[in-house]
């Protein structure tokens, strides 16, 4: 047993981020940390290694034990130096930062061994992560984002720790990058805490899976194990919550969503989500028990296989005329020294009550084509259609006519929404601009926000009060409220928790139904945009590689580089 | 979904209450005082309070002139109140001035089309190379040395810089995501103007005020006291100049003649320093983070 800890608890002021956590890692063993944001993953991860800002209160025991050096008592603990490092290394977040941009790799890694006395060489290191001795001479900025990551694992391996605590070490990379880095890092046969939102990304490599659900363990599961039986219902919904590129897989989303830490409910914090909770759910905190072979926290355990989640739908009927056509659309960016093509030579229609995705890793351009059809960027060649207009010629006040048809979902919950203005008014925005007169207004933005699925309540509450998944559906309601004929949702959920993804498909799909909408789906996630699409375009280096229906997309991909967008979803 | 968790915290800002922090406060009640004191130089002096002859030349500090009399007989206190007022006039009306010019342009910079931006860079790029004192001092040998001259030749000198920052301001702002939200909409450019960048750009010309002020305030004695000013006129640069035109710091008197209009300009400039840069500390979203 490398590491070993009991009751683990963090504080913020008064708000309790980890709460009594016992948590072991066996010598050798990969155990993944999961949870969605705000669920203490993060907060234990930086207890373990005494990363901690100021204002935190920590408590608890724990016992790091190796063969090499004596037990270490890390509740008592009070300076980190000779044990970060040497003992506990810590692979950083996003190793675009991580790592210095003005020194060698070389001379990084001679840095790390000479402060904790590592006895291997640069090369050495390198090697053990899968890198060659010519990245030694190389800067930062002249590797890519899997390569930095690997230089950011070598740099933690130099002081030959005893534990390895890595913080969502795949954080900005491609997920094709993101399977081999977590390969990587299983395969170095170090004791290593891996602390991650993503479930399914992490079943191939980890050994355990401890589930943390608002500041508490949910269960505590080997992988085989998970395979076999599920005991957790949150568990439960994470698996079914990501979206599989197996039509014949559904997806699910959870419902609600997690407690914020100040109002944290009373007996099992899941339970005023979860589908097969009791009254004693609700009155009594469930403590870790032994069902079969893993540690579960539920009073309800054994009939958790009953868990039912709320499938996201699919298409009913067939789509109508087409309401957005766009035809051999090239766009180049141009600054000062280079020229860059993000689209070259595109088609694209959506019809009526259809959900078209588009789908692509960071650079494909398929943001620029979102914003193309909303009138946001003039493309260099090629043609916009909206309806029976003509988009691509218009300017000034004719082409904002234009725009008041279209809604759009920006990517960033966080930012999209203006935070001193009330919901109300953040919905009734486009009405205001469009001169709607105001007695229609209230009428409208009640049956948007009834269409987006927020109650009526939120309307008197500002963006920062609100969770990412209700700004996410506030979006949605101004979207909506102009009545638009399309909708465009640029990576709509790539910022939420994957338990409330589900979701917002859901409500897309509605409403696609309902107003007879055709909404574009900008996706990264090949899985996300299987399970919630009509049809499928895929772009790289802005072409289109494929197309077609969701169903032939997933089971018999045209192109070589669907096949491989299909593997990286992993599930 | 680390992004997610750290950008609530974006948003908070900080209460209204801690707008200027201790060092803003202290500015602020100096920054009052001298306000005070040229507001009652105003409205409570006689008229001609400075320039008429009081005593005899060259007194020393006594109950009737506490800080004695130059070398026309005139009362040395009475300069410095209504010079206050004179600095503290032209330094808040050059300030408010420049401050319009330079969001404006600033702002047609940051939003307007390539070959507009590209043209007003440049040209603020040009008034960047010239040397802002001598251009000054030059101006006004040649222009004259009136009150309105003085005030609209400091106001072309000092607005490319608070231009070139309010432009990085609006392109800033202009990339925020509820902006973008609000184009696609089918805002108009005014619409996103006030409703969705005034918040963002707003807060930031408080500091461009203060430091324009600050500068003014510098370099209107600086040009009064080379004796370019208005001789007629109190004001602090103008005292200095009659100081050292009368060989003052050869005697004692400079300690009642030189050092009060001294100790003036610098104790006004230190407290628009104090306000400008602790209101700016809070305001500007990069200065947050940095800290």
């Amino acid at each position: 047993m490398t590491l070993s800890v009991q009751d683990v608890t963090v504080r913020y002021g008064g708000r309790l981020a980890v709460d009594h956590v016992h948590l072991e890692v066996g010598d050798g063993e990969v155990v993944a940390v999961v949870g969605e944001s705000g669920c203490g993953k993060t907060s234990l991860a930086r207890a373990l290694g005494g990363l901690l800002p100021e204002n935190a209160e920590v408590s608890g025991r724990g016992v790091l034990r190796s063969d090499r050096h004596p037990d270490l008592d890390l509740g008592a603990l009070r300076d980190w130096r000779g044990v970060r490092g040497r003992r506990i290394g810590i692979v950083p977040q996003g190793a675009m930062s991580g790592l210095s941009p003005i020194h060698r790799v070389e001379a990084q890694l001679r840095e790390m061994l000479t402060l904790h006395g590592g006895s291997s060489e640069p090369a050495q290191l390198l090697e053990r992560v899968g890198l060659t001795a010519r990245e030694l001479h190389s800067f930062p900025h002249q590797l890519s984002g899997g390569q930095r990551q690997r230089v950011a694992i070598a740099l933690t391996l130099a002081g030959e720790p005893d534990l390895l605590i890595a913080d969502e070490p795949t954080t900005g990379l491609d997920a094709v990058v993101q399977g081999k880095v977590l390969a990587l890092i299983a395969s170095l046969g170090i004791s290593t805490l891996i602390v991650s939102h993503d479930l399914t990304g992490l079943l191939p490599y980890a050994d355990r899976i401890a589930v943390m659900y608002a500041g508490r363990l949910a269960e505590v599961v080997p992988v085989d194990a998970l395979h076999r039986g599920r005991h957790h219902p949150y568990t439960a919904g994470l698996l079914a919550a990501t979206p599989s590129t197996d039509r014949a897989v559904t997806w699910a989303s959870i419902p609600g969503s997690a407690p914020p830490l100040d109002a944290l409910p009373e007996g099992c914090r899941f339970a005023p989500r979860c589908p097969i909770a009791v009254e004693e759910c609700r009155e009594t905190a469930p403590r870790l028990r032994l069902v079969g072979n893993s540690e579960v926290a539920c009073h309800r355990a054994e009939v958790a296989g009953d868990a039912s989640y709320p499938a996201v739908p699919r298409a009913t009927s067939e789509c109508g005329k087409p309401v957005l056509t766009m035809t051999g659309l090239r766009h180049t960016y141009r600054s000062r020294s280079r020229t860059t093509t993000a689209l070259d030579g595109v088609d694209v229609e959506v019809g009526r009550g259809e959900i078209l995705g588009l789908v692509g890793e960071s650079g494909s351009g398929k943001s620029t084509l979102a914003r193309i059809a909303l009138g946001l960027i003039r493309p260099t060649e090629g043609t916009v259609r909206l309806g029976d207009y003509e988009m691509t010629g218009a300017r000034g006040r004719r082409l904002r006519e234009l725009q008041r048809r279209t809604g759009f979902v920006h990517q960033d919950p966080y930012d999209s929404l203006h935070p001193a203005m009330k919901v109300s008014a953040l919905v009734a925005e486009p009405l205001v601009i469009a001169k709607v007169p105001r007695n229609e207004r209230a009428d409208r933005v009640h049956a948007a926000l009834a269409s987006a699925g927020l109650p009526e309540e939120v309307l008197t509450r500002t963006p920062g009060q609100l969770s990412g998944g209700q700004r996410q559906r506030v979006s949605i309601a101004r979207a909506l409220v102009n009545d638009p004929e399309l909708l465009v949702a640029d990576e709509a959920s790539s910022m939420l928790d994957v338990s409330t993804r589900g979701g917002i498909a859901t409500t897309l799909r509605k409403v696609a139904i309902e107003r007879g909408l055709a909404v574009v789906f900008v996706t990264h996630d090949m899985g996300e945009a299987i399970q919630s699409c009509d049809r499928i375009v895929v772009l790289r280096h802005g072409r289109v590689v494929d197309a077609g229906a969701c169903s032939r997309i997933s089971s018999s991909p045209e192109h070589e580089y669907t096949a491989q967008l299909l593997a990286a979803s992993h599930h | 979904m680390s992004t997610a968790t750290s950008a609530p915290e974006v948003v908070a800002r900080p209460r209204r209450r801690e707008l200027l922090g201790r060092q803003g406060r202290v500015g602020a009640v100096l920054l009052a005082l001298i306000v005070g004191t040229a507001a009652y130089g105003f409205f409570f002096l006689p008229d001609g309070a400075g320039k008429k002859r009081v005593g005899s030349p060259y007194e020393e500090p006594s109950a009737a002139h506490p800080l004695g009399t130059d070398d026309l007989g005139r009362d040395l206190l009475d300069q410095l109140v209504v010079g206050a007022g004179t600095s503290l006039t032209l330094a808040f009306i050059v300030a408010a001035v420049t401050t319009v010019l330079a969001a404006v342009i600033g702002g047609l910079a940051g939003i307007g089309p390539r070959w507009l931006s590209a043209t007003i860079m440049r040209g603020i790029d040009v008034m960047l190379v010239l040397p802002e004192l001598v251009l000054f001092i030059l101006a006004a040998t040649f222009l004259g040395q009136g009150f309105g001259i003085r005030a609209v030749i400091l106001a072309l000198i000092l607005w490319p810089v608070p231009a070139r920052v309010l432009r990085a301001a609006s392109l800033t702002a202009w990339s925020r995501a509820h902006v973008e939200a609000a184009r696609a909409m089918g805002a108009g450019q005014a619409w996103l103007l006030f409703r969705h960048a005034s918040y963002l750009l707003g807060p930031l010309l408080v500091p461009v005020f203060v430091r324009t002020a600050m500068r003014v305030i510098i370099y209107d004695a600086t040009l009064s006291f080379l004796g370019l000013g208005d001789p007629t006129a109190p004001s602090w640069g103008t005292t200095l100049y009659w100081v050292q035109v009368n060989g003052v710091f050869l005697s004692d008197a400079w300690l009642w003649w030189a050092g009060p209009p001294g100790l003036a300009i610098t104790l006004t400039v230190v407290a628009l320093a104090l306000v400008g840069t602790s209101v700016e500390d809070r305001l500007n979203p990069n200065l947050q983070e940095s800290r």
